[in-house]
């Protein structure tokens, strides 16, 4: 290298770290000893380019994706790695430096950054910064209160921007998966920024329980996966907002597939279900036009688990929701239509219409289409139904209202897992549900009767049955209470052997 | 009304729309009956037509006459949702349910659509949805697929050709222009079509109701069309069936603008309830396939999905057309300018092999496409370096293939395909070509006249480009193997695709 074209390097590194109060010497510094060229305590600025310039050439691609990420306080995207590796190639190693450089803006400047090697990271992201009852949300909080239980990791979040892995304030670790404190927006915003130590995740394993469709994260992610040395896995949860579109909101499969672009560079997914490992096996075989191998898909069932309600719950949950005289009918979940409620309430009538007698309780908010159902409800609630619509129903209430029900409702057209069934199912309460699928494995060990979700007169055939026959209910309640327990702690210790095998 | 007259559909002419009502449910009626609704009169006979398709669906539970009635009604297709609302009514019908249920449901139709004034007519023929390659002039891979398909079927079947009405309610008639447009372009019919032309919007068609017969989606539907053609897959009791190009856009929605997926994932709503899909490569027919497979996890089959290859058919060199060699090795690339078309990687390669010393001028022929802010800045650096490069654009047919003709060899390392027509067309002119060794451009490298390479290895792209700028006998090679592989015609293709789509029993009546 020409002496005055490394002068100039060194000219314009500095003109950064006045312009930005980058502090570069620590950035270098931290990069050179990842990559074991420690630059020795004394090195300045000059000193320290040239050994990075010695121990960046010729580097390989996941080298330049380090040197990014540290040198910037930013994970780097895809197209960043492989445009400034062929800057690297063509105008030397320097050319790493000056692009990283020419990215530092003064907000990145006054990032800290470490680099956490040869652990497990396990990204909290959305449980930090936008906490929800969803049911993703509640499995990502789960098992990453067992997994930290059990073993060594470090948690993170994200930057605002989503363009950095960040360290966590062991508050901020402790309400997220608590999930029940409130946040409000500010909160969030003064502690993500109090904490701006960006964390470089460099050989290790890289766990995402929950789902992202952020689309700077999942470019970040997708790069991390592909380029970096960091083994990486993933709960898969299911495909529906690509394979059943229909059923989601307009817009959502633009970041889910961004999530997918992303995924297709992963080690692992975890799939919850032997349905979910379908759908990501098929998504798999859609990557032949790629020429990616795509990640190893493994079935790892979720658990599904009621606990037993106290009896103040219990007796709270009578009062709310019993009919005297009239047997209960519950249904769990929001209402889009994608957990064909309409067709609840369509068998529901039919038989109102015949004659039965029962309340029907929805428990689940409303969501993305659920217009069509609530003016439903409302039409058969004003003819003088028995039905009712509950938004939220704090836990305790629900393990409660599982054990007040005859029977559950949950003929859901697609789920990756369809919690309410198991959980009804583990509170000895027999379930109607769809005879494929997810609910159909989760109804294998008893104590289900199984219909067609499409076919409304199956599901008024079942639902009759399951009204009137009282020994087909002693069966199937016999069934439920014999099936083999599960937990958190077994699946949590499963998925966490899956993720790190290999 | 004052002003320049407005479309009849935009009309408050209520006495068009009950008339046009009156004759789309006569119609419906007679498709069901196999004769006309008796009455006096069309205001009679679509009041008895009515009743009687009302009384049809109430006892045999039959959900295509839902959706068969409110398209009747409505002057445009439903959606699931309505189809399954007046199943339910029909089925608690105490007396009027049914008919309230169309009516609340056909009204909404109505109004969104707003062709409730037109005629339908029912088709019994196979209908092939050409919508935009009847509409517009767009010409690129899947037009072109589409219009040479249609050339081949309109002569050998009885087809109903269809375009959308504006909004996507319903399939309709194409004007004179817009069935040249779709079914003879480059013909002269076309250019006389396009001279008799006013540039008044088409009005005056019919709806189209396809009725048990079968539905071929020759193009990619957008995305506002596919709620209504996911119902007619699913209730209406046709059969409809596509050609399954890619899955670019869910699969690599990162090398894509947003919103892509979002329609393609909408697009997959209607593919799910299809009969089959041809693939245009065993890539292509794998991403079908492997979408299929997921569907058992909400209870569905999915469309059988078989491969049919697209054909490599070029036209034939000029009369006494001989190829000399250029004093300088000529490259060539021919695509359009997108992110997972990765010129990028041609670029660099090309850059580095100038630095090398070696001789040869590189050809970059294709439009912009939706991005081209990286291989911007590379050409730009490469012409701020005096390299001999130049981006031609678009260009004329005639240049493309002599461009190609006379190239030394092309480059096309895509990321992702669904075909690769320049490969193939490539190899068809007997130029060889260096490709990326695996989906649809792997299958066409095997059968020679290729170099194939991993699209992401820079070094492996360079070092194909190396060795074809510095191995004449390699070179010469692979141009033998180009020329001795088999032709494979349009009417091949659109021989066996149609056997493939309609190899299927139809459903009975």
């Amino acid at each position: 290298m020409p002496l005055s074209h490394r002068t100039s390097v060194v000219a314009s590194l500095l003109r950064t770290t006045r312009v930005t109060r980058v502090d570069l010497d620590a950035r270098l510094r931290l990069l050179l000893s990842a990559i074991d060229r420690d630059p020795g305590a004394t090195a300045d600025l000059p000193a320290l380019v040239r050994a990075a310039v010695v121990a960046l050439t010729d580097a390989p691609r996941s080298t330049v994706w380090l040197a990014l990420a540290v040198l910037r306080a930013e994970l780097p995207t895809v197209a960043e790695v492989v445009d400034t590796d062929r800057a690297a190639q063509l105008e030397g190693p320097e050319a790493i430096l000056l692009r990283a450089a020419r990215q530092i803006s003064r907000s990145t400047a006054r990032r800290r950054v470490r680099i956490v090697a040869d652990t497990t990271i396990i990204d909290l992201g959305e449980l930090v910064t936008n906490p929800l009852g969803t049911g993703i949300q509640r499995v990502a909080r789960q098992v990453t209160t067992q997994w930290v239980a059990h073993h060594e990791a470090t948690l993170v979040g994200w930057t605002a921007a989503g363009d950095a892995l960040r360290a966590l304030s062991p508050e901020e670790q402790r309400d997220a998966l608590d999930g029940t404190v409130p946040h409000d927006a500010a909160t969030r915003e003064r502690r993500s920024a109090e904490h701006e130590t960006v964390i470089v995740p460099w050989r290790c394993t890289y766990l995402l329980p929950e789902l992202t469709v952020d689309a700077r994260r999942c470019a970040a992610l997708q790069s991390l996966a592909t380029h970096s040395e960091n083994r990486t896995a993933v709960i898969g949860f299911d495909l529906v907002p690509v394979t059943s579109a229909e059923t989601s909101a307009a817009g959502f499969a633009n970041g889910f597939a961004l999530n997918l672009a992303a995924v297709a560079h992963f080690d692992v997914v975890g799939a919850i279900s032997a349905a979910a490992a379908t759908e990501y096996s098929g998504w798999s075989r859609m990557l032949a036009g790629t020429g990616l191998p795509g990640p190893q898909i493994v079935e790892v069932p979720l658990p599904g688990h009621a606990p037993e309600p106290t009896p103040d719950d219990l007796a709270e949950a009578a009062a709310r929701l019993l009919v005297p005289g009239m047997p209960l009918v519950l249904v769990v979940g929001s209402h889009e239509p994608r957990k064909n409620h309409l067709a609840v309430l369509h068998a529901a009538e039919i038989l109102w219409r015949r004659g039965h007698r029962f309340s029907l309780s929805f428990v689940g908010g409303n969501s993305w289409g659920s217009e069509e159902f609530t003016a439903r409800l409302e039409a058969l609630r004003g003819a003088g139904r028995a039905v009712e619509s509950i938004s939220r129903m704090p836990d305790g209430l629900l393990w409660a209202a599982y054990r007040l029900a005859r029977f559950t409702v949950f003929p859901s057209i697609n789920e990756g897992f369809g919690l309410p069934v198991a959980e009804s199912l583990s509170a000895g309460t027999p379930a109607l549900t769809s005879g494929y699928g997810s609910m159909a494995e989760i109804a294998e060990h008893g104590g289900a009767l199984l219909v067609d979700p499409r076919d409304d007169e199956a599901v008024v055939e079942a639902f009759a049955r399951l009204l009137v026959d009282d020994a087909l209910v002693d069966h199937l309640v016999h069934e439920a209470r014999r099936r083999p327990p599960t937990s958190w702690a077994d699946y949590a210790e499963r998925l966490w052997d899956s993720f790190h095998a290999g | 009304m004052k002003g320049r007259p407005l479309p009849p559909s935009d009309s408050e002419d209520a006495e068009a729309i009950a008339d046009a009502t009156a004759q789309r449910i006569v119609a419906a009626a007679t498709a069901v009956t196999g004769h006309p609704p008796e009455g006096t009169g069309l205001a009679e006979a679509a009041s008895s037509g009515l009743q009687d398709l009302v009384d049809r669906l109430r006892s045999s539970q039959d959900v295509s006459l839902a959706w068969l009635l409110l398209t009747a009604v409505a002057g445009c297709y439903p959606q699931a949702d309505d189809v399954r609302a007046v199943r339910r009514a029909a089925r608690l019908d105490d007396g009027t349910e049914t008919a309230l249920a169309v009516l609340d449901r056909a009204r909404h139709l109505a109004l969104t659509h707003r062709t409730a004034d037109r005629p339908m007519r029912v088709v019994g023929d196979v209908v092939v949805d050409l919508d935009l390659c009847s509409r517009s002039d767009f010409h690129n891979g899947i037009q072109r697929v589409a219009r040479e398909t249609i050339r081949c079927w309109g002569a050998e079947h009885e087809i109903t050709t269809a375009a959308w009405t504006d909004s996507g309610g319903a399939l309709r008639s194409m004007s004179p222009l817009e069935e040249a447009r779709a079914r003879h372009w480059a013909e002269p019919l076309l250019d006389e079509r396009r001279q008799e032309a006013d540039d008044e919007p088409f009005t005056e068609f019919d709806l189209l109701v396809p009725w048990r017969t079968t539905v071929v989606l020759a193009e990619v539907p957008i995305e506002s069309r596919c709620p209504q053609l996911a119902a007619l897959a699913e209730f209406s009791g046709n059969r409809l069936v596509a050609i399954g190009y890619d899955a670019i856009p869910l699969v690599s929605a990162d090398l894509r603008p947003e919103g892509e997926p979002s329609a393609f994932a909408a697009y997959l709503t209607v593919v799910k309830h299809s009969t089959a899909v041809a693939g245009i490569s065993r890539s292509a027919t794998d991403e079908f396939a492997g979408f299929a497979a997921t569907l058992p996890g909400q209870g569905l089959t999915g469309p059988v999905v078989s491969e049919v290859r697209l054909p490599s058919e070029v036209p034939p060199a000029p009369a006494g057309w001989v190829r000399t060699a250029p004093a300088t090795p000529r490259v060539l690339s021919v695509g359009r300018f997108e992110p997972h078309k990765n010129q990028g990687a041609l670029l660099h390669a090309a850059e580095l092999l100038w630095r090398e010393g070696l001789d040869f001028s590189l050809d970059l022929i294709g439009g912009p496409g939706w991005s081209t802010t990286a291989v911007d800045a590379q050409l730009a650096a490469l012409e701020r370096a005096g390299r001999p490069v130049r981006r031609l654009g678009s260009v004329p047919e005639e240049v493309l293939w002599s461009s190609i003709r006379e190239a030394s060899f092309t480059v096309f390392v895509s990321l992702h395909e669904g075909f690769g027509l320049p490969v193939s067309e490539s190899l068809a002119c007997g130029t060889p070509v260096i490709t990326s060794d695996y989906g649809s451009q792997g299958e066409i490298a095997e059968g020679g006249g290729c170099l194939a390479v991993d699209p992401r290895d820079d070094a492996a792209v360079t070092s194909a480009m190396r060795r074809l700028l510095t191995d004449p006998v390699e070179l010469d090679r692979l141009r033998q193997e180009a020329i001795a592989r088999p032709l494979r015609t349009w009417k091949q293709y659109a021989t066996e695709l149609w056997d493939v789509l309609m190899k299927e029993p139809r459903p009975c009546p």
